[in-house]
């Protein structure tokens, strides 16, 4: 093995460590317990399945014929945060039940045998493995489809933005759905390199796990027909053969929700089915401008985190870009955005978390052109947005006051320099594009330092 | 074309035979999911401590409307636990049942030296209805109910 990929592998190794650090540090402390109550539901249903081979959770959706009011004190939830007993249905059918059976299984493993005995404490340990496997899989889809540079800022950026770091580690749908998702991406990208057809019936299997997640995963199934359309491919045919197998083996996957809710309770399950496409669409017309400006981690709590901004951002420079690789960059952002858009719901943090690995995707692509072609206005302002953001996560205005002189002068100097160098073309040298990757570098010291100090005190004290 | 399409049926095959298999193991295998009622054993294990007064439930509940009951113990002068309970999840609107799930919530037994008063009025028949709105006292021998009344009494 050459030197350069020894070193190549050992950073990937490097920035994959730090992800599950990140991720591992006070996991059960923040998001604090009781943020949501659906980490818990989704845990009890696979925990149920495990022990009584019956579905039960919490839900409250209408269409249930069993309603049981239940004092349940899981993580001691009744003495801190959740007033009032919980609302238990069964056979519960709100989502398919794959995340549960993988919390709940993982939870019944350690030996809880009951529903207050569930503690965030284990059912988030598995969340903390997909959620540093992400990390891993937004690399291999980056380097497949954009090469090393790009894949290892995405990576970084994934692995280390509070936002996906915090939010990976809840018991949420979307957070299982996206492993396959990304999976479902990989094996497609490498269809498309060598045309076995192997990776094209691994990438539809992928798109069907994800709908077993949550049934927003039909992204996925949507990202590879659009793939596959735009694909470089000529022959119409052979495309039309492809998505006719993508669609027959993701939707063998989808039916299996549907016998699962056979096997336990037809009537409740329709009558679920058309509750949930009844709901609240919470997200409103505005949907599109919060989920731009936004950084939701649940309904009423944000983390401030730049690397979303500047994600969306990178998204609407590469929308620029005229070359086949763009497709990979933009066909599963929109195809989530269409789900997204489609299923509403209410505004909860978690249904925006499967847009930020392609978020990550998009930043590693247009920084690594931004290094390319040393275009340092464009670096400079992500820069500030993104140092400017950390800075205040982990600093509070009245400390910030000391440093507001330096912060008054020496950033308008900064951007009337560049200014005055990018029109000069002074800047196309490589001190620039280091000064570049330093600015990178401190915004992702500043998010290890705001994850670090990130725990319950602090969030009860609502310093980010 | 021709081997994709067969591929496919063959996949599909094999796939729902696999499903059909499950289906019969878990008919055979597993409860009977017609009759399937919830059990106590599933949602809650019990755990004894000797303290009434180190925890509290949080808030009011929201969905119960006035159909509520609040408990309080009162260990010592200092130290008391005051809860709100939905009355929506009993059966038997009765003391003590209520005293049994704060005692369940809390993760306490009920010393037998406490007494219970309801409105006020001592507790003989713990078999007596509660109505909604109204509140439990639970008290430590140190205390006695005119000390918790007191402004009132004034």
């Amino acid at each position: 093995m050459k030197l350069n990929n020894l070193i190549k592998i050992i950073l990937v190794t490097i920035l994959l460590l730090l992800s599950f650090l990140l991720r591992y540090k006070n996991f059960s402390q923040v998001p604090v317990a009781g943020t949501s109550v659906d980490e818990y539901s989704y845990s009890y249903v696979g925990l149920s399945l495990f022990k009584d081979h019956y579905p039960v959770g919490v839900s409250g959706i209408d269409g249930y014929k069993n309603n049981e009011q239940r004092y349940v004190n899981s993580d001691d939830l009744l003495h801190i945060a959740v007033s009032g007993p919980f609302v238990f249905n069964y056979p519960w059918f709100d989502h398919p039940p794959l995340l549960g059976l993988i919390t709940g299984g993982y939870s019944y493993l350690k030996g809880t045998r009951n529903f207050e005995d569930v503690q965030l404490h284990i059912i988030r340990q598995p969340m903390i493995i997909l959620g540093t496997f992400g990390v891993l899989l937004v690399f291999l889809f980056g380097y497949i489809n954009f090469g090393y540079i790009p894949a290892i800022i995405a990576m970084t950026v994934y692995g280390t933005a509070p936002l996906s770091v915090v939010g990976s580690r809840m018991v949420q749908g979307e957070n299982g759905m996206i492993i396959p998702y990304l999976f479902s991406l990989i094996f497609i990208s490498l269809y498309f390199k060598n045309k076995k057809n192997t990776w094209l019936i691994l990438a539809a299997c992928m798109a069907g796990i994800a709908i077993l997640f949550k049934l927003s995963g039909i992204a996925a199934v949507l990202s590879l027909i659009g793939l596959i359309f735009l694909s470089n491919s000529k022959n119409k045919r052979e495309k039309i053969l492809d998505i006719f197998t993508l669609i027959i083996i993701s939707f063998l996957f989808l039916s299996l929700f549907f016998i699962y809710g056979y096997y336990f309770d037809w009537e409740v399950f329709k009558n679920i089915l058309f509750s949930n496409s009844n709901r609240f669409y919470g997200i409103g017309a505005n949907s599109i401008f919060n989920l731009i400006t936004q950084t939701k981690l649940t309904g009423g709590i944000n983390i401030i985190d730049a690397w979303v901004l500047i994600g969306w951002i990178c998204v609407f420079l590469n929308l620029n870009i005229k070359k086949y690789k763009q497709i990979f960059l933009i066909i599963p952002l929109i195809s989530y955005l269409v789900i997204y858009i489609f299923f509403g719901s209410y505004s909860y943090g978690w249904y925006t978390f499967p847009f930020l690995p392609f978020l990550a995707i998009n930043i590693g692509y247009q920084f690594n052109k931004i290094l390319r072609k040393k275009n340092m206005v464009i670096g400079l302002l992500m820069g500030l947005i993104i140092i400017g953001s950390g800075i205040s996560s982990i600093v509070n205005i009245d400390k910030f006051q000391d440093y507001s002189k330096m912060w008054r002068i020496g950033l308008p100097v900064l951007i009337i320099g560049t200014l005055i160098f990018n029109y000069t073309k002074l800047d196309k040298n490589k001190i620039s594009k280091y000064f570049l990757i330093f600015l990178f570098l401190i915004g992702i010291i500043l998010n290890i330092i705001f994850l670090k100090n990130f725990n319950a005190d602090t969030w009860y004290a609502k310093i980010w | 074309m021709k081997s994709r399409i067969r591929f496919l049926f063959i996949f599909v095959v094999i796939f729902y035979l696999l499903v059909f298999i499950g289906w019969i193991i878990a008919n055979k295998k597993f409860i009977n999911r017609k009759e399937y009622v919830s059990n106590e054993e599933l949602f809650f294990e019990k755990h004894i401590k000797n303290d009434a007064c180190t925890k509290t439930i949080y808030g009011e509940p929201l969905r119960a409307g006035n159909n509520l009951i609040r408990i309080n113990f009162y260990c010592d002068k200092n130290r008391s636990s005051k809860n709100i309970l939905s009355l929506n999840i009993f059966q038997n609107k009765n003391v003590a049942s209520v005293i049994e799930e704060i005692c369940r919530i809390n993760n306490f037994k009920l010393e037998d030296n406490f007494k219970c008063y309801f409105e006020g009025k001592i507790i003989n028949n713990f078999k007596q209805e509660v109505i909604s709105g109204k509140t439990i006292d639970c008290l430590s021998p140190n205390i006695k109910i005119s000390d918790i009344y007191k402004d009132e009494i004034k």
